[in-house]
């Protein structure tokens, strides 16, 4: 019963992609993700565990990223299924192309169809076309499934997704078989924490809270991304971002929306384009290129009127 | 094993001596040496099993060995040391044995959805090494396996702290380690710092000023004065001088760099005064002598009133840095008692704790939301049968333009016609509920705040409702309806009856309908009279849920109000049944006529 830890799927966090490596399959660039100690144990212990990984944090904390990362890491396949408010739990695991069967069948009636597509016509597998879920339990390796912003769908979305999640298996009825997963994936759910997800649904996960990182961390993930900027930059920058964030934290209060991590990078980006000492002047004075990060009316009339008088 | 032992111990007279041996044949002899060595196999053969034997009894005792190591292991996670000092009697696996089952229970008592799998988890990942070297590591386990959101959080930072038994100090290290309170803290702290290292240094800096310029005053004034004083008057001065010195070391002491250079002049001023008044002997003056007096006195105070509110602004500031730090030891815990009382009743509302930015401590959180998660008897209804009980009102009914295929209907149709001709369309589904709540605020209703605000967050948040909209008035409603809780926001009846409030609408009013005031207040009845006739014109399903139980109704407003308008107390059965209205199933109990004489 006591099972030791696979060596090989454990995350450490410490694989990164180089700079100007490109993903395999969008061929969109990759950047690193350093993750903090407590979100690489609490992955290790989902993937041990096999139950899947709630995640709850800021809107561009990285939730998403982070799903992304272990896939790049483990080196194992990566199915993403991106909730929208109409999702419905069944369109995960399969759907069903009753439309298209019933065109082949009109066609077949009136003798268009060649006499190879008729055997194609007659197994209703070739009518199942499986959804990111379903793609997943089918596959030979374990694969990373990320199910994104669940929150934004219908109670009844996590409600309907009970008996996927607990046993791995669903069963397609136009088929009438039941589809076992023989390596249980390894799921990352995120959510915006807008809704309250059932109790039911939350007692099967683990649940890990994405806390905003420090300084130090914030200087290294800007040094990752961006490799040859000065780390002087890097530490100025993310000390006025900080002392912004402060800000709006002590006049909003806990609720209201604060600069975030994808924020910064996006600041950080336009920031370091410039030469370094132009740069470091532009932070010494009025918040430079703050559309990035204030993003409304209140905040900026706030904010930009309010760093002025610091000038002494 | 008879043959055995014969063989081991063969009977004395078989043998034989070496005398008679050599008279026997040769072949007897290579017999008995057959014999002998048959023998001899047997027993090495035996001897083999029993090695055997010895080393599964070998590899056994290892087994139990190492378990019992586990075992030893875990309990000492659990107290905490690594030499368990407490003596564990343990000759079968008892039920309390079991390594965390007292926090597991106790937090499922607290509330916590906890089934016997996530027990088990837990126990599994404990085994493989998770959680292991710290208390912090095993927080951070159970945490992730059994807190799904912060306000069990609280309740489980608390239970955690009591049970593993740790002292204060650390459970703030624990409580710190739990993220959500923790950013927030981290951050204030973080400039906070910075804050108060600036103030510090400008304080440093103005007493640095302020001592250079005493110390100019004092050696203004003695120098003139040297030629003029006797002995006697520089005993004085010297005597005043070390009266004000010492309040110097006293207070200026921490800064020291500065301090030590500024002390030193003093110092020499003093050395100096006794070696050059001694030549001179200056004839006495009272009069200068008195103003001196004067003047040093004046200085003395002046130094001290500056030492003594610098020391405050320090303190202020000490405690304003180890407030958010949470990483506070008991002694320190006495600076913030200054703001405690406010922070107190911040954290005693209800559990959106996390959104109002208390810099209480983690304790305090804790405790208030144990006690309103856990004792269940607090309110009279749970917040999982309120969330259950409004999404039930969900209505995802299918109305309006038909957009949708139906694609069965459709294949029916065509099975029924034998042709495709036309397909089959139906009105997609859409959440339509629209539920209003009218809520009683303040006076009487004052006491049952917490349980109200419970009831509509609950609809807004967990319900799934399409809309869920408040609005507030006082004992009853004439003219205006209020937008805020504090009833400042107001909007004319009409206009709500007019636009706001549609055939669709359920509505809930919360109130105690003068059951509180336990009178019978005329007045107030026709007016809820008035008011709740208009109503039932504009809206689809009225009830009125009230705070109290029914049977104190009996004899007041409320129990005339509840002969016309569905009225019920907020527990399970009566929630149910207002549940129930709202959705249209209005079932008038014959017996509530009974209870009102």
């Amino acid at each position: 019963m006591v099972t030791a830890l696979d060596p090989e799927l454990t995350y450490t966090g410490k694989k990164q992609p180089k700079p100007g490596e490109r993903d395999t399959r969008t061929n969109r660039p990759l950047f690193p993700y350093l993750p903090s100690k407590d979100i690489i144990e609490v992955v290790n212990l989902a993937i041990f565990l096999e139950r899947p990984l709630l995640l709850k944090g800021e809107p561009g904390c990285g939730k998403t990223r982070l799903a992304q990362a272990v896939a790049y890491e483990l080196n194992l396949p990566f199915e993403a299924w991106y909730v929208k408010s109409t999702s419905r739990a069944q369109d995960g695991l399969y759907t069903y192309d009753t439309v298209g069967r019933l065109r082949d069948g009109q066609l077949a009636a009136n003798k268009l169809l060649k006499s190879e597509d008729l055997n194609r016509i007659s197994d209703p597998v070739t009518y199942i076309k499986w959804g990111p879920l379903g793609r997943a339990f089918k596959s030979e390796r374990r694969t990373v499934l990320l199910i994104d912003e669940i929150d934004k769908a219908d109670i009844d979305f996590p409600n309907d997704l009970l008996l996927e999640l607990d046993e791995l298996r669903f069963v397609v009825e136009e088929l009438d078989q039941e589809i076992e997963a023989r390596f249980p994936p390894i799921v990352f759910i995120t959510s915006n924490d807008e809704k309250d997800l059932p109790d039911a649904f939350l007692r099967r996960c683990l649940f890990h809270y994405i806390a905003f990182p420090e300084h130090e961390r914030l200087v290294m993930i800007l040094q990752g991304m961006f490799p040859e900027t000065s780390e002087e930059l890097s530490n100025k920058a993310v000390k006025r971002f900080l002392e912004l964030r402060y800000e709006m934290q002590k006049l909003g209060g806990f609720t209201t929306k604060k600069a975030s991590t994808s924020e910064l990078i996006d600041w950080f980006r336009v920031l370091q384009r410039y030469p370094k000492d132009e740069a470091l002047s532009k932070l010494e004075g009025k918040l430079p290129f703050a559309s990035v990060l204030v993003k409304s009316w209140e905040d900026h009339q706030r904010y930009l009127q309010q760093t002025e008088p610091d000038l002494l | 094993m008879d043959k055995l032992r014969k063989i081991i111990n063969p009977p004395k007279n078989s043998k034989l001596d070496t005398e008679h041996l050599k008279a026997l044949p040769v072949e007897t002899l290579v017999m008995m040496i057959s014999n002998h060595q048959e023998i001899l196999d047997q027993l090495q053969q035996q001897q083999q099993q029993t090695e055997n034997h010895h080393q599964l009894l070998e590899q056994l005792i290892q087994q139990q060995q190492i378990h019992q190591q586990e075992i030893e292991r875990l309990k000492s996670i659990i107290t905490g040391t690594t030499n368990s000092s407490t003596t564990w009697q343990y000759s079968s696996l008892d039920r309390r044995e079991l390594p965390l089952f007292e926090l597991y229970s106790c937090l499922q008592d607290a509330g916590l959805p906890l089934g016997l799998g996530e027990y088990v988890q837990v126990i599994k990942a404990l085994q493989v090494g998770f959680g292991l070297p710290n208390q912090q590591g095993l927080s951070r386990l159970c945490r992730a396996l059994w807190v799904k959101n912060s306000e069990e959080e609280h309740v489980f930072n608390y239970h955690f702290s009591k049970i593993i038994r740790v002292n204060s100090a650390s459970f703030s290290d624990i409580a710190k380690t739990s993220t959500q309170q923790s950013t927030l803290h981290r951050e204030v702290a973080y400039v906070e710092k910075i804050i108060a290292q600036t103030t510090r240094k400008g304080l440093i800096g103005i007493a640095t000023m302020s001592i250079i310029l005493l110390t100019a005053l004092i050696g203004l004034k003695f120098f003139p004065n040297s030629q003029e004083t006797s002995l006697n008057s520089e005993n004085s001065q010297t005597t005043e001088l070390e009266e004000t010195g010492d309040p110097d070391s006293e207070e200026f002491s921490t800064p020291e760099p500065v301090n030590g250079e500024a002390f030193l002049r003093p110092e020499s001023e003093k050395s100096s005064q006794p070696e050059s008044p001694s030549p001179t002997k200056p004839p006495p003056q009272n009069i200068p002598q008195v103003s001196v007096v004067l003047l040093s006195s004046l200085l003395g105070s002046m130094l001290l009133g500056t030492g003594v509110s610098w020391l405050l602004l320090q303190k202020v500031t000490v405690a304003k840095k180890t407030q958010p730090d949470d990483g506070i030891d008991s002694g320190s815990t006495t600076k913030t008692n200054i703001s405690r009382p406010e922070m107190n009743t911040i954290g005693r509302e209800d559990i959106q704790i996390a959104e109002t930015i208390s810099k209480t401590e983690e304790q305090e959180n804790a405790v208030a939301s144990a006690k309103a998660l856990g004792q269940n008897e607090y309110f009279p209804l749970t917040r999982r049968q309120m969330k259950q009980g409004w999404r039930y009102l969900r209505q995802n009914i299918r109305e309006g333009p038909k957009v949708e295929l139906d694609i069965e209907d459709t294949v029916n149709q065509i099975g029924r016609q034998g042709l495709f001709i036309k397909p089959v369309m139906r009105p997609s589904r859409s959440n339509r509920t629209d539920l209003v709540f009218l809520v009683d605020q303040d006076g009487s209703m004052v006491p049952f705040q917490s349980l109200t605000q419970r009831l509509v967050d609950t609809a807004k948040r967990a319900g799934h409702l399409a809309n869920a909209s408040v609005y507030y008035f006082h004992n009853c409603p004439v003219n205006y309806l209020y937008h805020d809780s504090l009833r400042q926001e107001a909007e004319p009846l009409k206009s709500f009856l007019n636009e706001r409030f549609s055939l669709r609408t359920s509505l809930v009013i919360i109130s105690d309908a003068g059951a509180a005031r336990g009178s019978v207040n005329p007045i107030r009845i026709k007016k809820t009279k008035a008011f709740l006739t208009q109503l039932n014109q504009y809206v689809r399903y009225l009830v009125w849920l009230n705070p109290l139980p029914q049977e104190r109704w009996r004899h007041t407003a409320a129990g005339e109000i509840a002969k016309f308008v569905p009225m019920y107390e907020v527990n399970r059965t009566g929630f149910q049944r207002a549940i129930e209205v709202l959705r249209g199933r209005y079932k008038p109990i014959t017996k509530r006529l009974e209870v009102l004489p």
